[in-house]
Protein backbone atom coordinates (compact mmCIF):
# COMPACT_ATOMS: atom_id res chain seq x y z
CA UNK A 1 0.00 0.00 0.00
CA UNK A 2 1.34 3.46 -1.00
CA UNK A 3 1.15 7.14 0.49
CA UNK A 4 -2.03 7.81 -1.96
CA UNK A 5 -3.69 4.07 -1.12
CA UNK A 6 -3.18 5.05 2.87
CA UNK A 7 -4.19 8.29 2.52
CA UNK A 8 -7.40 7.50 0.52
CA UNK A 9 -8.07 4.82 3.32
CA UNK A 10 -8.07 7.61 5.99
CA UNK A 11 -10.81 9.49 3.74
CA UNK A 12 -12.75 7.05 3.76
CA UNK A 13 -12.38 6.13 7.36
CA UNK A 14 -13.71 9.67 7.67
CA UNK A 15 -16.36 9.61 5.85
CA UNK A 16 -19.15 8.18 7.82
CA UNK A 17 -22.06 8.67 5.67
CA UNK A 18 -20.53 6.28 3.02
CA UNK A 19 -19.93 3.57 5.69
CA UNK A 20 -23.84 3.64 6.20
CA UNK A 21 -24.84 3.38 2.51
CA UNK A 22 -22.55 0.39 2.93
CA UNK A 23 -23.91 -0.83 5.70
CA UNK A 24 -27.61 -0.12 4.77
CA UNK A 25 -26.68 -1.91 1.95
CA UNK A 26 -25.97 -5.25 3.59
CA UNK A 27 -29.30 -5.31 5.44
CA UNK A 28 -32.02 -3.54 3.22
CA UNK A 29 -34.59 -5.37 1.45
CA UNK A 30 -35.22 -4.74 -2.24
CA UNK A 31 -38.93 -3.32 -3.30
CA UNK A 32 -40.41 -6.24 -3.43
CA UNK A 33 -39.25 -7.22 0.71
CA UNK A 34 -37.06 -10.06 -0.95
CA UNK A 35 -34.23 -10.68 -1.23
CA UNK A 36 -31.34 -8.54 0.13
CA UNK A 37 -29.91 -6.46 -2.65
CA UNK A 38 -26.04 -5.42 -2.13
CA UNK A 39 -25.15 -1.91 -3.23
CA UNK A 40 -22.37 -2.36 -5.68
CA UNK A 41 -19.39 -0.20 -5.84
CA UNK A 42 -16.95 0.70 -8.85
CA UNK A 43 -14.43 2.51 -9.01
CA UNK A 44 -14.61 5.72 -12.09
CA UNK A 45 -13.33 8.76 -13.15
CA UNK A 46 -15.58 11.00 -15.15
CA UNK A 47 -13.16 14.01 -17.29
CA UNK A 48 -13.76 17.25 -18.88
CA UNK A 49 -11.80 18.77 -21.04
CA UNK A 50 -11.19 22.05 -23.08
CA UNK A 51 -8.86 22.65 -26.40
CA UNK A 52 -7.29 25.76 -27.51
CA UNK A 53 -8.76 28.38 -25.09
CA UNK A 54 -8.02 31.89 -25.17
CA UNK A 55 -7.04 34.01 -22.48
CA UNK A 56 -9.03 36.70 -21.09
CA UNK A 57 -8.05 38.93 -18.78
CA UNK A 58 -9.03 38.19 -15.30
CA UNK A 59 -10.86 40.48 -14.15
CA UNK A 60 -13.35 40.38 -17.14
CA UNK A 61 -14.13 36.75 -15.45
CA UNK A 62 -14.79 35.17 -18.90
CA UNK A 63 -15.17 31.23 -18.84
CA UNK A 64 -15.65 28.59 -21.46
CA UNK A 65 -17.78 25.67 -20.01
CA UNK A 66 -18.06 21.64 -20.77
CA UNK A 67 -20.34 19.07 -19.45
CA UNK A 68 -20.84 15.86 -18.31
CA UNK A 69 -23.25 13.76 -18.31
CA UNK A 70 -23.45 10.90 -15.59
CA UNK A 71 -24.68 7.49 -15.98
CA UNK A 72 -28.37 7.11 -14.79
CA UNK A 73 -28.15 4.09 -13.12
CA UNK A 74 -25.91 4.64 -10.54
CA UNK A 75 -24.92 7.71 -8.37
CA UNK A 76 -21.41 8.90 -8.14
CA UNK A 77 -19.05 9.96 -5.06
CA UNK A 78 -16.59 12.67 -5.92
CA UNK A 79 -13.38 11.74 -3.64
CA UNK A 80 -10.64 13.82 -5.74
CA UNK A 81 -10.15 16.04 -8.36
CA UNK A 82 -6.92 16.77 -10.33
CA UNK A 83 -6.02 18.89 -13.33
CA UNK A 84 -3.69 18.66 -16.14
CA UNK A 85 -3.06 22.46 -18.14
CA UNK A 86 -0.87 22.34 -21.19
CA UNK A 87 0.07 25.29 -23.73
CA UNK A 88 -1.64 24.68 -26.59
CA UNK A 89 1.28 26.24 -28.87
CA UNK A 90 3.84 23.63 -27.22
CA UNK A 91 1.81 20.90 -25.63
CA UNK A 92 4.23 21.41 -22.83
CA UNK A 93 2.45 21.10 -19.11
CA UNK A 94 2.14 24.07 -17.38
CA UNK A 95 2.47 23.29 -13.43
CA UNK A 96 1.04 26.33 -12.27
CA UNK A 97 -0.99 27.78 -14.61
CA UNK A 98 -2.62 31.44 -14.53
CA UNK A 99 -5.95 29.90 -14.84
CA UNK A 100 -9.21 29.40 -12.36
CA UNK A 101 -12.11 27.19 -12.67
CA UNK A 102 -15.36 26.04 -10.90
CA UNK A 103 -18.14 23.54 -11.50
CA UNK A 104 -21.57 22.74 -10.20
CA UNK A 105 -24.21 20.08 -11.26
CA UNK A 106 -27.91 20.44 -12.18
CA UNK A 107 -28.91 19.03 -8.92
CA UNK A 108 -27.32 20.69 -6.40
CA UNK A 109 -27.01 23.76 -8.90
CA UNK A 110 -24.65 25.10 -6.26
CA UNK A 111 -21.33 25.84 -7.37
CA UNK A 112 -18.21 24.03 -5.73
CA UNK A 113 -16.47 27.15 -5.14
CA UNK A 114 -18.15 30.30 -4.34
CA UNK A 115 -16.49 32.46 -6.96
CA UNK A 116 -13.92 30.89 -9.91
CA UNK A 117 -10.63 30.09 -8.18
CA UNK A 118 -7.13 28.92 -9.60
CA UNK A 119 -6.92 25.41 -10.77
CA UNK A 120 -3.77 24.56 -8.78
CA UNK A 121 -5.17 25.63 -5.82
CA UNK A 122 -7.84 23.28 -5.62
CA UNK A 123 -6.79 20.68 -8.15
CA UNK A 124 -3.94 19.20 -7.07
CA UNK A 125 -1.64 18.48 -10.29
CA UNK A 126 -1.17 15.14 -12.01
CA UNK A 127 -0.92 12.44 -10.08
CA UNK A 128 -0.91 14.40 -7.12
CA UNK A 129 -4.72 14.76 -6.80
CA UNK A 130 -6.43 16.98 -4.24
CA UNK A 131 -8.40 14.47 -1.67
CA UNK A 132 -11.87 15.88 -0.63
CA UNK A 133 -11.83 15.16 3.07
CA UNK A 134 -15.52 14.61 2.96
CA UNK A 135 -16.81 13.50 -0.76
CA UNK A 136 -19.32 14.93 -2.63
CA UNK A 137 -21.93 13.06 -4.04
CA UNK A 138 -23.60 13.75 -7.69
CA UNK A 139 -26.90 11.48 -8.42
CA UNK A 140 -27.45 9.70 -10.92
CA UNK A 141 -28.45 11.28 -14.22
CA UNK A 142 -27.12 14.18 -13.51
CA UNK A 143 -25.14 16.84 -15.83
CA UNK A 144 -21.60 18.34 -13.96
CA UNK A 145 -21.07 21.61 -15.58
CA UNK A 146 -17.32 22.48 -15.88
CA UNK A 147 -16.36 26.24 -16.30
CA UNK A 148 -12.84 26.83 -17.32
CA UNK A 149 -11.42 30.57 -17.40
CA UNK A 150 -7.54 30.92 -18.91
CA UNK A 151 -6.23 34.16 -17.78
CA UNK A 152 -3.00 34.40 -18.84
CA UNK A 153 -2.91 37.22 -20.76
CA UNK A 154 0.91 37.94 -19.97
CA UNK A 155 2.25 36.15 -23.18
CA UNK A 156 -0.63 35.25 -23.75
CA UNK A 157 -0.70 31.51 -23.44
CA UNK A 158 -3.33 29.55 -25.62
CA UNK A 159 -4.64 26.78 -23.01
CA UNK A 160 -5.59 23.03 -23.44
CA UNK A 161 -7.04 21.24 -20.16
CA UNK A 162 -8.19 18.30 -18.73
CA UNK A 163 -9.83 18.09 -15.35
CA UNK A 164 -10.73 14.66 -13.91
CA UNK A 165 -13.17 13.50 -10.77
CA UNK A 166 -12.20 10.59 -9.55
CA UNK A 167 -14.30 8.17 -7.39
CA UNK A 168 -17.18 5.63 -7.25
CA UNK A 169 -19.89 4.58 -9.19
CA UNK A 170 -22.28 2.78 -6.56
CA UNK A 171 -25.35 0.35 -7.57
CA UNK A 172 -28.00 0.31 -5.63
CA UNK B 1 -17.59 13.39 12.62
CA UNK B 2 -17.33 16.37 14.63
CA UNK B 3 -19.33 16.33 17.07
CA UNK B 4 -20.30 19.58 19.80
CA UNK B 5 -22.90 19.72 22.48
CA UNK B 6 -24.17 23.04 21.93
CA UNK B 7 -25.73 21.60 18.81
CA UNK B 8 -28.20 19.02 19.93
CA UNK B 9 -28.41 15.87 17.27
CA UNK B 10 -31.17 15.32 14.43
CA UNK B 11 -33.15 17.76 15.13
CA UNK B 12 -33.62 18.85 11.47
CA UNK B 13 -35.13 16.56 9.04
CA UNK B 14 -32.67 16.02 6.22
CA UNK B 15 -32.95 16.83 2.82
CA UNK B 16 -33.57 14.00 0.77
CA UNK B 17 -33.27 13.63 -2.80
CA UNK B 18 -36.18 12.15 -5.35
CA UNK B 19 -35.69 8.33 -5.37
CA UNK B 20 -36.63 5.35 -7.99
CA UNK B 21 -38.97 3.49 -7.03
CA UNK B 22 -37.77 0.75 -4.41
CA UNK B 23 -35.07 2.76 -2.88
CA UNK B 24 -34.86 3.60 0.56
CA UNK B 25 -34.89 7.20 0.38
CA UNK B 26 -33.04 7.38 3.29
CA UNK B 27 -30.19 5.73 1.61
CA UNK B 28 -29.86 8.86 -0.82
CA UNK B 29 -30.36 11.80 1.86
CA UNK B 30 -27.66 14.00 1.70
CA UNK B 31 -26.29 15.08 4.75
CA UNK B 32 -23.22 16.84 3.97
CA UNK B 33 -22.12 18.64 0.75
CA UNK B 34 -18.30 19.97 0.19
CA UNK B 35 -17.89 23.66 -0.10
CA UNK B 36 -14.88 25.98 -1.16
CA UNK B 37 -15.30 29.84 0.23
CA UNK B 38 -12.67 31.89 -1.51
CA UNK B 39 -11.02 35.18 -1.37
CA UNK B 40 -9.06 36.94 -4.09
CA UNK B 41 -6.77 39.45 -2.85
CA UNK B 42 -3.69 41.62 -3.34
CA UNK B 43 -0.54 41.11 -0.85
CA UNK B 44 0.20 45.17 0.54
CA UNK B 45 3.36 46.23 2.17
CA UNK B 46 1.35 48.93 3.18
CA UNK B 47 -1.65 48.10 4.79
CA UNK B 48 -0.75 46.53 8.19
CA UNK B 49 -3.74 43.94 7.63
CA UNK B 50 -6.57 42.83 5.62
CA UNK B 51 -10.00 41.16 6.03
CA UNK B 52 -12.68 39.22 5.21
CA UNK B 53 -15.52 37.48 6.67
CA UNK B 54 -18.06 34.70 5.12
CA UNK B 55 -21.87 34.36 6.39
CA UNK B 56 -22.57 30.48 6.91
CA UNK B 57 -26.03 29.85 5.83
CA UNK B 58 -28.90 28.94 8.72
CA UNK B 59 -29.50 25.27 7.32
CA UNK B 60 -26.10 24.32 7.68
CA UNK B 61 -23.13 24.58 9.65
CA UNK B 62 -19.81 24.70 7.73
CA UNK B 63 -17.08 22.54 8.85
CA UNK B 64 -13.85 23.61 7.67
CA UNK B 65 -11.36 20.94 6.69
CA UNK B 66 -8.21 22.19 4.54
CA UNK B 67 -7.38 26.16 3.99
CA UNK B 68 -4.76 26.83 1.07
CA UNK B 69 -3.36 29.58 -0.65
CA UNK B 70 -1.47 31.18 -3.92
CA UNK B 71 -0.34 33.97 -5.54
CA UNK B 72 0.77 34.91 -8.92
CA UNK B 73 3.16 37.71 -9.63
CA UNK B 74 1.22 40.43 -11.80
CA UNK B 75 4.30 40.98 -14.13
CA UNK B 76 4.92 37.65 -15.10
CA UNK B 77 1.64 35.59 -13.88
CA UNK B 78 3.59 32.71 -12.53
CA UNK B 79 3.41 31.68 -8.67
CA UNK B 80 5.44 34.05 -6.51
CA UNK B 81 5.94 34.25 -2.82
CA UNK B 82 3.11 35.51 -0.47
CA UNK B 83 3.86 36.88 2.31
CA UNK B 84 1.47 37.60 5.30
CA UNK B 85 0.32 35.83 8.72
CA UNK B 86 -2.93 34.30 8.64
CA UNK B 87 -5.66 34.42 11.69
CA UNK B 88 -9.15 32.51 11.18
CA UNK B 89 -11.93 33.50 13.75
CA UNK B 90 -15.41 31.61 14.53
CA UNK B 91 -17.19 34.99 14.99
CA UNK B 92 -19.99 33.28 17.19
CA UNK B 93 -17.33 31.98 19.81
CA UNK B 94 -14.76 34.93 18.86
CA UNK B 95 -11.86 31.77 19.14
CA UNK B 96 -9.40 31.78 16.64
CA UNK B 97 -8.55 28.47 15.45
CA UNK B 98 -5.78 29.61 13.71
CA UNK B 99 -3.58 32.37 14.64
CA UNK B 100 -0.64 34.36 12.95
CA UNK B 101 0.00 31.14 10.35
CA UNK B 102 2.55 32.27 8.00
CA UNK B 103 0.95 32.07 4.57
CA UNK B 104 4.10 30.35 3.50
CA UNK B 105 3.04 27.03 5.09
CA UNK B 106 -0.04 26.55 3.05
CA UNK B 107 1.29 28.33 -0.33
CA UNK B 108 0.35 25.39 -2.85
CA UNK B 109 2.45 27.17 -5.23
CA UNK B 110 4.91 23.86 -5.84
CA UNK B 111 4.16 21.97 -8.71
CA UNK B 112 3.73 18.41 -7.41
CA UNK B 113 2.95 19.19 -3.75
CA UNK B 114 0.42 17.01 -2.26
CA UNK B 115 -1.35 19.93 -0.69
CA UNK B 116 -3.14 17.41 1.45
CA UNK B 117 -0.05 17.17 3.40
CA UNK B 118 0.57 20.59 4.53
CA UNK B 119 -2.78 22.20 5.27
CA UNK B 120 -5.59 19.69 5.81
CA UNK B 121 -5.93 19.40 9.41
CA UNK B 122 -7.38 15.61 11.11
CA UNK B 123 -9.93 17.65 13.18
CA UNK B 124 -11.56 20.11 11.29
CA UNK B 125 -13.47 22.92 12.76
CA UNK B 126 -17.14 23.54 12.76
CA UNK B 127 -18.99 27.66 12.60
CA UNK B 128 -22.82 26.83 13.71
CA UNK B 129 -25.21 27.71 11.37
CA UNK B 130 -26.05 31.18 10.87
CA UNK B 131 -23.00 32.15 12.18
CA UNK B 132 -19.51 34.01 10.44
CA UNK B 133 -16.00 33.72 10.17
CA UNK B 134 -13.45 36.03 9.51
CA UNK B 135 -9.88 35.66 8.17
CA UNK B 136 -7.49 38.14 8.84
CA UNK B 137 -4.07 38.81 6.98
CA UNK B 138 -1.08 40.36 8.40
CA UNK B 139 1.49 41.72 6.94
CA UNK B 140 5.24 42.00 7.52
CA UNK B 141 6.57 45.41 6.79
CA UNK B 142 8.87 45.02 3.75
CA UNK B 143 8.65 45.25 0.09
CA UNK B 144 5.78 43.38 -1.28
CA UNK B 145 6.00 42.12 -5.27
CA UNK B 146 2.83 42.94 -7.02
CA UNK B 147 0.72 40.39 -7.04
CA UNK B 148 -2.73 38.56 -7.03
CA UNK B 149 -4.11 35.84 -4.18
CA UNK B 150 -6.35 33.32 -3.10
CA UNK B 151 -6.90 31.87 0.18
CA UNK B 152 -9.50 28.46 -0.34
CA UNK B 153 -11.04 27.72 3.13
CA UNK B 154 -12.50 24.24 2.29
CA UNK B 155 -14.88 21.74 4.13
CA UNK B 156 -17.95 20.52 3.74
CA UNK B 157 -21.83 22.13 4.65
CA UNK B 158 -22.95 19.65 7.38
CA UNK B 159 -26.89 19.45 7.77
CA UNK B 160 -26.59 17.14 10.52
CA UNK B 161 -25.21 18.55 13.89
CA UNK B 162 -28.49 19.39 14.47
CA UNK B 163 -29.38 22.81 13.93
CA UNK B 164 -33.19 23.64 13.95
CA UNK B 165 -33.41 26.12 10.71
CA UNK B 166 -34.71 28.51 13.85
CA UNK B 167 -32.50 31.64 14.37
CA UNK B 168 -29.57 30.76 16.96
CA UNK B 169 -28.67 33.69 19.63
CA UNK B 170 -25.99 34.89 17.60
CA UNK B 171 -27.99 35.88 14.49
CA UNK B 172 -29.66 38.13 16.10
Amino acid sequence: MNVMQRRMLDVFEQRQSFYEVLLAGKTRKSSAGAPLKPIKVMSYTYSAQFTGVAAVALATNQGVQDSIDTAGNCDFLITYMSAAVFNNATQALISTPYSRWNFTDNWSQTPMFDAPIPVSISTGNGGFPYLLQDPKLIPANTTIIVTFYNDSTVGPIVQDANFAFGGYKIYY
Amino acid sequence: MVQNSRWPQDRMPRPVMSSTAGEDPALRSLDKAQYVYSWQFTPSATASQITKSWQVDKTNNFVISTINAMAFVDSTQVTGGLPGFLTVRDNQTQYSFIEDLALGLINTNSSTGPKYLRSMWPIAYPIGAGGSFTAIIRFPASTVVASTAWLTIDGWKDYTLGNTGEDQPWMA
